[in-house]
């Protein structure tokens, strides 16, 4: 069963089947999570789009190249 | 409510039509660790999850093509902390935010274009923006998933 499919137990909200630490243990996580590479993912975003831009601009040839 | 879209896709809740049915039934994860449970997620589940509001799945297809591309679902979440157990109470502070439960690339789309980096790119451009959307309606202060236990997923999903 997933953590969250049952939102309430003792009136209490917490992850359903898992011990009400977990909730601690994931606010932990998040906060000693490493910094976020927003840059990083912009050029692994930007590289996928130029693919994307072959990938149409060749798809418009062929249809021009098909009439 | 808005749908997310860009340049690029277009997206659009599952909602069980012919062309949905079609997209869910071509739809392959070629993920050696994950890619059978959201399959299968996918295939089985999500339309049974929509109908009872546990789940709202979207699809994501390229707007040239109508090809889809890959799928997210979303559900409202919170997380538990500072709890405080007495005999007679608990006192705990909450932190609201959406649970990105599933999330795949169509692995026969990314194949067939010999294209990557589609998880990012959905991910910063669509799923981001659109919960970023609603936390101006609602108290959202964080996307988190639960992922599986294995090192080079949780990797990915760190970077």
């Amino acid at each position: 069963m997933k953590p969250s499919a049952k939102p309430i137990r003792y009136g209490r909200p917490c992850m359903a089947d898992l011990p009400p630490e977990l909730g601690r243990m994931i606010f932990e996580a998040i906060k000693n999570s490493p910094p976020f590479d927003r840059a990083k993912l912009e050029r692994k975003c930007v590289r996928a789009e130029r693919r994307l831009d072959k990938i149409i601009a060749e798809l418009d040839r062929n249809e021009v190249a098909a009439k | 409510m808005k749908l997310p879209q860009n340049k690029y896709f277009g997206c659009r809740h599952l909602c069980g039509s012919k062309q949905d049915i079609l997209d869910i039934q071509t739809f392959t994860v070629n993920h050696p660790e994950t890619g059978r449970g959201l399959e299968m997620y996918l295939k089985n589940q999500a339309l049974g999850d929509e109908r009872s509001s546990l789940m709202r799945t979207y699809l994501v297809r390229l707007k040239r093509t109508k090809e889809c591309v890959g799928y997210f679902s979303l559900k409202a979440g919170l997380v538990s902390f500072n709890e405080v157990e007495t005999p007679n109470t608990v006192t705990f502070e909450t932190m609201p935010g959406v649970e990105l439960a599933n999330f795949a690339i169509n692995s026969t789309f990314a194949q067939k274009h010999n294209v990557k980096g589609l998880g990012y790119l959905l991910f910063s451009r669509l799923i981001a923006p659109f919960v970023q959307e609603h936390a101006k309606t609602l108290g959202i202060c964080m996307i988190y998933l639960f992922a599986l236990p294995y090192e080079r997923l949780i990797k990915t999903y760190e970077s």
